[in-house]
């Protein structure tokens, strides 16, 4: 029973507050709301009251005198309005209903109207439906609130006000099951899937400036990792979903474009302003339509469609700024001085030359870090439009991105176009087109590597040189100066010198034609192609600064291209009978791709301005061509009993070329089943629970990414001398394998959907155990055989094994809308089996060699993870008193590292190895909380991930003590008899010291986990009823904040830094191009 | 689309099948000289021995400090191994070729294969002592995966591949595809024959094939010529490794790698040692220096070694141009480190020394030959004859021939098995390790089963034991 104004005690006491905390306190008391619009009300008049145990009329009254508001009280709310000339006005500002008739229209975002939709009064069943032109009339009171809704938007809550007509907006609601979810060949409602698919909406994808669509994905889907492995501006991510299954192949989900499943990795050349929607496959349910490339899952890009009605212009912009985030501290030039003398005095070498700190060399102290790097600007601009008429809808886009590197001289620009078009031309047959084109044009630094490029060339080289003469000229040292060795060279001239370019241009598109056969069967075939052609072009000047000379330029000019065909047919039945409901998909497709590449270096010229190939006069060339080919033929079934029970099953049969003729063909056939507990009779009705799906699947999937004829003993170019004239020469390259077959993955996977709360809250989870084995393997073949490449066989498998939480929740508190989408994935990897030697020892495949020490620092080995961390461990530093165990065990003195003695043998060997870290998170996620305000929207979105060591090589070679590179700081508290407690070993130059801290250890192993703010966005659409009756529908402007701060103990520039793409050596960070901090302005107009 | 053809790519069972092609397989056994000569059989040669020292890399053999991990050590085994695995490809297939054109094009390719792979077992054995004796082409993989042969085993091999390879090889070649001027012909068969026998001092078998050899080379007037490229294939050499064209990959980057001018980041990895730095690089850096080893007048010193002219940066109270480099190499007529300039591997020079030593070995002669031969060396380099007042016994005699050794092949990877196969290398390299305070491992010398002498060996490479578990026992002291 509502309770009315008068019946309401309360007790306040205020003395000069404010009006609006007088509401919050009333709120508070009772169970009452104030509903108002800022516009009419001062909320900022102060007040004062003293009031015990009085009515809440009275109360209200007493306010209303010392303020121009008055109030209404309609069902649990109290409505404030300003006191009008005209209004009734009964004294004590307290008013009594008064009717509005209101009349209003529901539109989508589009401003389509849209009919059905629901409107109620709050707390009552007064309610009314829009009709066929979205519009609905109602009989209300001032101050009522007004709830719309309808199936697949958001419902919306609206004060009424004195205005009597309204414009509601719907936005379209992303969680609602009946959304349609992409799956191989067709769509499928969400409610139907029996599979386990995560999608990212274009709200997500859009909701700050990505460089590409891996980095919109980052976080935001459940047992999808993305991380980036180096690269450039462009960025090279890698993405795993469900982890990492293949050793040695590849474990690249395949990327399927508006239905042609790509080849090409160069995402970059994808504008992620034209996704409207990503679905990722993972389970074998989902993928299995996808046979002999679904192993490693799948994602689905679906690019924007137009719709039918007036066309509609949306321009945006966004301007912004990056800066690296994060930078290695370093010595100071003294510091290093004083690393040099105690360095030298270790190694028995003269220190003569570092001994005089007034020396003219030590005076100089360079931010090599400071003058490399800068603050960049980042630009984009995107027209889009869409339109139609019944028959034909098109879509399309323009765009430009502008990006400054934060390394001097890098950058990158980007044009894209996009042309998607829809057309009916008849009742049964229909045509669609999607086309896109992009131009990327790109100025690299050469990071990610161990030595002295890119930004390690500016932690690498020694503050004491000059980067600048007096006339502001690049300046390197000269031969006069002393000390001139080690790592000195102006890391600038090779920075801001050379020219490296490296151009893409990429055309991607599809026709697919349906024609409906049947009322139950269409008939569809898709023609699809993707071409790519990269070319680069380096330029290495002449020049002569100091003793660093290049007499002769140098132009190297690669070129490449890859052709991707695809064409699909398929059928699609379907039929109901009775509770029955049929979908059938059978289908054959053929796929080609052709690679061919050729790299074409010229040297010689001695004047800059010819510097092209043709002004050169020694030329080096190579290049080679490839293609391979799939055919396939596939069928899925889904079977529905009156929505209740779901069934799939699928199966896909590929033949590639990949393998030779006896392994041709494979099989990979999956079924999935699933109960819509909710469609049952006891929860039908609850109010609790709109939706319980419980579901679960089994299949086989497969994974071809190998190198193309591992079958064959190939030939590789060797060629030999004889005087000075060349002659061919070819030698075996690898040893064939003509059994080679399929990497094959059994995967289960169970998984539960609820929605509770009318759709506000929903929650997904999933446990998977995925078993990849007949792994492609090239396992290590001893030297002796003499042939560079390891021979690769079908070995072994690889376990993935976890569980994956989604909930997202939708929380409308009074005008506040607030909701929130977390995720968070735990996978646990282990190596079952990788095979064994021929005495039956289990093999063991190293990783790749760190320089200088040349030591693996992960070995993948059964019952541990792939590319785990394998090495020595650190423990500290000899002390005095412990010399003559220290000789026994390595020759050491103290001051020098010390290593666990694992085997107890008082020596150092490698038997002291040791498994110390993984390099695969354990867990990882996101979570977004977005917040909703009048017309603000504000999102806070965290990517975090855990349980994984990275392996600093940057520490591994300038945490040594060796100063001939330039130290970091933390090797200032290096050991002394003076400074016995430190863990910082003695320096040295050479010698058993400098052997012995190069060892690749846990001393330069660490933890990688991290949480992240990757994205703060706060967005302001400025109100419609500015632009009623003008050209403009809608502007809304956003400042976004990207990567602004990061939580870890990571003392690298980013604990996601894996440079290698191959797992066997995983984990480890050569400085790929560093992570940027962006705070960025965008404004969208829509007309 | 499934039966693609491979374009660029051919299997190599395609390749052993004609003449032409079968010839390109041959080239691919030369193919990993270039490579292994550039540097990394420098690094195990002469850092090794009292004549290279580094500076700057700290994980070299300079110091013996040289795990089975280390990459030169690997590098060195499977290049070697890859000549192997290539000439048995040629050897195992030469059945298999249709159409050669003459019975003599099948034998010659034969002996080719043949001196090569006895010269890359030669490498192995001489570093590692016994090793795996593969001498089929491998088709799968547990075809490599074989147990250590012993040094006497390896020994029989190489003899057994010289001695067809002499009877195989023509005296010389007249040119066109196969029969190019720089391949091994019988005379260079010979030559490393007898540079075997002298190493397992059968120094009769080294006499009688040297006096086979002797008059077939010539010395060049030129001490630098043999070195600089413009006398290349010539009679003063009987096999070279051949470098030329353009790129990297079939040129060597021993000019950049070893000289001042491209010196800027202190990376040359052999210095010649010299007594006057003191000991103070760190490295072995002085005693026994090759620098203060020259006789006055000798007329190779320029050659092989010239000053930097720079500032003294070892010890700065120095004057400027009292370091060292190693100019033999050092080429500035072409691209910076793409010198075309080959390398030479058995020079007429060294079979001479080969025969003096042989002969001074088996008895000591105060006016024989062995006089003549060392002085044909010593006069061409602008030095005084020796004679047998100077040199009044064998012992005076075989200190002299080691002399003029060390100089006539400096840099030429040669000191490092002279001094290990004199058994001596232990108390010459200790000379420079007491002033590092460092003692010299002899716990990695062996006995050697042929000769007796004192012998050090590498480790083999860590990885072959754990992927090939045939292969036995490292070698002592690893």
């Amino acid at each position: 029973q509502r309770k009315t104004l008068e019946e309401v005690k309360i007790s306040v006491n205020l003395t000069e507050k404010s009006l609006s905390q007088f509401f919050r306190l009333v709120e508070s008391k009772t169970d009452f709301r104030f509903t108002y619009s800022n516009r009419s009300v001062d909320l900022s008049q102060k007040i004062s009251i003293a009031a015990t145990d009085e009515t809440l009329y009275e109360v209200l009254a007493t306010v209303s005198k010392q303020t121009n508001a008055n109030f209404v009280q309609v069902n649990n709310n109290i409505h404030v309005n300003r006191i009008l000339a005209n209004q009734l006005y009964d004294g004590e500002g307290v008013l009594a209903f008064s009717n509005i008739q209101l009349t209003g229209v529901v539109v989508d975002t589009k401003g389509q109207p849209i009919p059905g939709a629901t409107i109620f009064i709050e707390g009552t069943s007064t309610g009314t439906a829009s009709d066929i032109d979205g519009r609905f009339s109602l009989q209300t009171q001032e101050g009522a609130v007004l709830i719309i809704s309808f199936i697949g938007y958001q419902s919306q809550r609206i004060v009424v006000s004195n205005q009597s007509t309204l414009t509601i907006t719907l936005v379209e609601d992303q969680s609602s099951l009946d959304e349609v979810v992409v799956v191989g060949y067709g769509t499928q409602r969400k409610a139907d899937i029996t599979g386990s698919v995560s999608s990212v909406s274009e709200s997500v994808i859009q909701s700050r400036p990505v460089a590409n669509f891996e980095d919109a994905l980052q976080g935001r889907a459940s047992g999808v990792q993305v991380r980036q492995t180096g690269g450039n501006l462009d960025g090279r991510f890698s993405i795993n979903i469900r982890g990492v299954g293949s050793v040695t192949g590849s474990n690249d989900p395949l990327i399927v474009v508006d239905g042609v499943p790509l080849f090409s990795s160069d995402f970059s050349t994808i504008n992620p302003k034209d996704i409207v929607s990503m679905d990722i496959l993972k389970d074998a349910s989902a993928t299995a339509i996808y046979g002999a490339r679904a192993a490693n899952g799948v994602v689905i890009i679906t690019t924007k469609k137009g719709k039918a009605g007036k066309t509609q212009f949306s321009f945006s912009s966004d301007i912004g700024f990056e800066e690296i985030f994060n930078r290695f501290d370093l010595m100071s030039t003294e510091e290093q001085r004083l690393l040099f003398v105690e360095a030298f005095r270790n190694s028995n070498r003269s220190t003569s030359v570092y001994d005089d700190p007034t020396h003219p060399t030590w005076q100089v102290d360079t931010d090599w870090q400071e003058l490399g790097t800068r603050t960049a600007l980042r630009q984009n601009y995107n027209l889009g439009f869409s339109g139609g008429t019944d028959k034909t809808q098109f879509s399309g886009s323009v765009a430009h991105l502008d990006r400054q590197g934060t390394i001097i001289n890098s950058d990158l620009k980007s044009w894209f176009f996009r042309l998607n078009i829809n057309t009916e031309i008849n009742e049964r047959f229909s045509v669609s087109s999607n086309l896109t084109g992009s131009h990327q044009k790109q100025n690299v630094q050469n990071n990610d590597s161990w030595g002295a490029t890119g930004y390690r060339s500016l932690i690498h080289n020694h503050s004491y040189t000059r980067p600048f003469d007096e006339n502001g000229n690049l300046t390197a040292i000269n031969t006069q100066a002393a000390p001139y060795f080690g790592a000195n060279d102006n890391p600038l001239i090779d920075l801001m010198l050379p020219t490296r370019e490296s151009d893409v241009t990429r055309v991607l598109g599809n026709v697919k034609f349906d024609y409906k056969l049947m009322d139950d069967l269409t008939i569809s075939a898709n023609l699809g192609g993707d071409i790519v052609h990269g070319k680069g072009y380096t330029y290495l000047p002449v020049y002569q600064i100091g003793l660093f000379v290049r007499p002769e330029g140098q132009v190297t000019v690669p070129n490449r291209r890859e052709i991707n065909w695809v064409s699909d047919l398929t059928a699609n039945y379907q039929k109901t009978f009775q509770q029955h409901d049929i979908k059938m998909l059978v289908g054959f497709s053929a796929q080609q791709f052709m690679f061919d590449n050729s790299t074409v270096t010229g040297i010689g010229t001695i004047n800059n301005s010819l510097n092209q190939l043709s002004n050169q006069i020694n030329f080096n060339a190579s290049g080679s061509r490839v293609s391979s080919g799939l055919v396939s033929s596939f069928f899925r079934l889904n079977y529905s009993n009156s929505d209740k029970y779901l069934a799939t099953t699928t199966v896909r049969r590929d033949g590639s070329s990949k393998f030779g003729e006896a392994r041709r063909y494979g099989v990979f056939p999956s079924g999935s089943i699933a109960w819509r507990i909710s469609e049952e009779g006891f929860l039908k009705s609850s109010e609790l629970i709109d939706d319980l799906k419980v579901r679960t699947s089994y299949g086989l999937t497969g994974n071809q990414e190998i190198g193309d004829f591992a079958f064959l003993t190939r030939a590789i170019a060797t060629p030999y001398v004889f005087g000075n004239s060349l002659v061919v020469g070819n030698s075996p390259q690898n040893i064939g394998n003509p059994d080679l077959q399929w990497e094959s993955t059994r995967q289960f996977d169970a998984g539960v959907d609820v929605s509770f709360f009318e759709g506000r809250i929903y929650f997904s989870a999933d446990y998977y155990n995925r078993t990849s084995q007949d792994l492609l393997i090239a396992t290590p073949v001893a030297l002796t055989a003499g042939v560079s490449q390891n021979p690769i066989v079908n070995l072994g498998s690889v376990l993935n094994e976890g569980i994956e939480l989604s909930l997202n929740s939708r929380n409308t508190v009074g005008k506040i809308g607030w909701s929130t989408n977390f995720n968070i994935s735990f996978n646990t990897n282990r190596v079952l089996n990788i095979g064994t030697n021929s005495i039956g020892e289990s093999l063991e495949i190293p990783g790749e060699l760190i320089p200088l020490s040349n030591q693996p620092a992960n070995l993948s080995r059964a019952g541990y993870p792939v590319g785990a961390f394998y090495m020595w461990v650190f423990d500290g530093v000899w002390q005095l008193g412990e010399e003559s165990i220290a000789r026994q065990w390595a020759d050491a003195v103290p001051g020098d590292p010390k290593y666990k003695d694992l085997n107890g043998n008082g020596i150092f060997d490698v038997g002291d190895k040791t498994f110390v870290g993984n390099p695969h998170p354990r867990f990882f996620g996101g979570i977004d909380n977005s917040f909703d305000y009048k017309n603000f929207s504000l999102s806070v979105f965290f990517d975090f991930s855990g349980g994984f060591q990275v392996y600093n090589t940057a520490r591994n070679l300038y945490g040594r003590g060796v100063p001939f590179v330039q130290n970091l700081a933390e090797v200032n508290d290096f050991w002394t008899p003076e400074n016995p407690s430190t863990r910082v070993p003695r320096p040295s130059q050479g010698g058993n010291t400098t052997n012995l801290v190069t060892m690749v250890s846990d001393r330069f192993l660490e933890n990688g986990d991290f949480i992240r703010l990757k994205n703060v966005a706060l967005t302001y659409n400025l109100p419609s009823y500015l632009f009623s009756g003008k050209t403009i529908e809608a502007l809304k402007f956003s400042l976004t904040g990207t990567n602004l701060i990061m939580f870890t103990n990571y003392s690298g520039l980013d604990p996601e830094a894996s440079s290698r793409a191959s797992l066997l050596s995983a984990g480890i960070d050569y400085t790929p191009y560093p992570q940027a901090r962006l705070v960025s302005l965008s404004a969208q107009i829509t007309f | 689309i499934l039966e693609p053809s491979p374009e660029g790519i051919v299997s190599m069972s395609e390749l052993y099948t004609t003449e032409s092609n079968i010839i390109t397989a041959l080239n691919g056994v030369y193919n990993p000289l270039l490579s292994l000569y550039r540097q990394n059989m420098l690094s195990l040669t002469e850092l090794a021995s009292d004549d290279g020292w580094t500076w700057r890399f700290e994980n070299q053999p300079d110091l013996f400090i040289v795990d089975p991990t280390s990459g030169p050590i690997q590098q060195v085994w499977a290049s070697n191994y890859e000549g192997i695995t290539r000439a048995n490809g040629v050897i195992d297939n030469l059945s298999m070729v249709s159409d050669f054109s003459s019975d003599e094009m099948g034998r010659l390719i034969e002996g080719q294969a043949r001196f090569l792979r006895a010269f890359y077992y030669f490498n192995l054995v001489r570093f590692f002592g016994g090793v795996p004796i593969i001498t089929s082409a491998i088709v799968t993989k547990t075809d490599a995966e074989r147990p250590r042969g012993s040094i006497e085993e390896v020994y029989t091999q190489i003899r057994l591949d010289l001695n067809s390879a002499i009877q195989l090889l023509p005296v010389s070649y007249g040119g066109g595809v196969g029969r190019e001027r720089g391949r091994p012909t019988s005379l260079s068969a010979k030559a490393l024959l007898s540079m075997v026998l002298l190493e397992l001092e059968d120094w009769s078998g080294v006499v009688s094939l040297s006096q086979e050899l002797y008059g077939t080379g010539i010395l060049l007037a030129n001490y630098h010529n043999n070195f600089n490229g413009s006398q290349e294939n010539s009679l003063a050499s009987y096999f070279e490794v051949q470098y030329g064209g353009v790129i990297a990959q079939t040129t060597t980057n021993k000019s950049v790698s070893l000289a001042p001018p491209d010196f800027e980041n202190g990376l040359a990895f052999i210095l010649p040692t010299d007594d006057g730095l003191g000991g103070e690089g760190g490295g072995l850096s002085s005693g026994n220096g090759i620098v203060q080893a020259f006789e006055d007048g000798d007329l190779r010193k320029d050659a092989i070694i010239d000053n930097y002219g720079l500032s003294n940066f070892i010890d700065p109270s120095k004057p400027n141009g009292s370091l060292y480099f190693v100019n033999k190499y050092y080429n500035t007529s072409d691209p910076r480190g793409l010198s075309t300039w080959n390398f030479p591997l058995i020079r007429y020079a060294e079979i001479l020394l080969n025969f003096a030593e042989a002969l001074n070995e088996l008895e000591y002669q105060p006016t024989g030959k062995a006089f003549e031969l060392l002085n044909e060396i010593r006069v061409n380099a602008g030095l005084e004859p020796q004679t047998s007042t100077l040199l009044s016994n064998k012992s005076l005699f075989r200190e002299a021939i080691r002399k003029e050794r060390r100089i006539e092949l400096a840099f030429e990877t040669k000191r490092y098995f002279d001094l290990n196969r004199w058994g001596i290398l232990a108390n010459v390299v200790q000379v420079q390790m007491d002033l590092t305070n460092r003692v010299f491992p002899r716990q990695k010398l062996i006995a050697h089963p042929i000769t007796g002498k004192d012998y050090h060996l590498y480790p083999l490479p860590a990885i072959e034991f754990v992927n090939n578990v045939q292969l036995g026992e490292q070698n002592p002291g690893y």
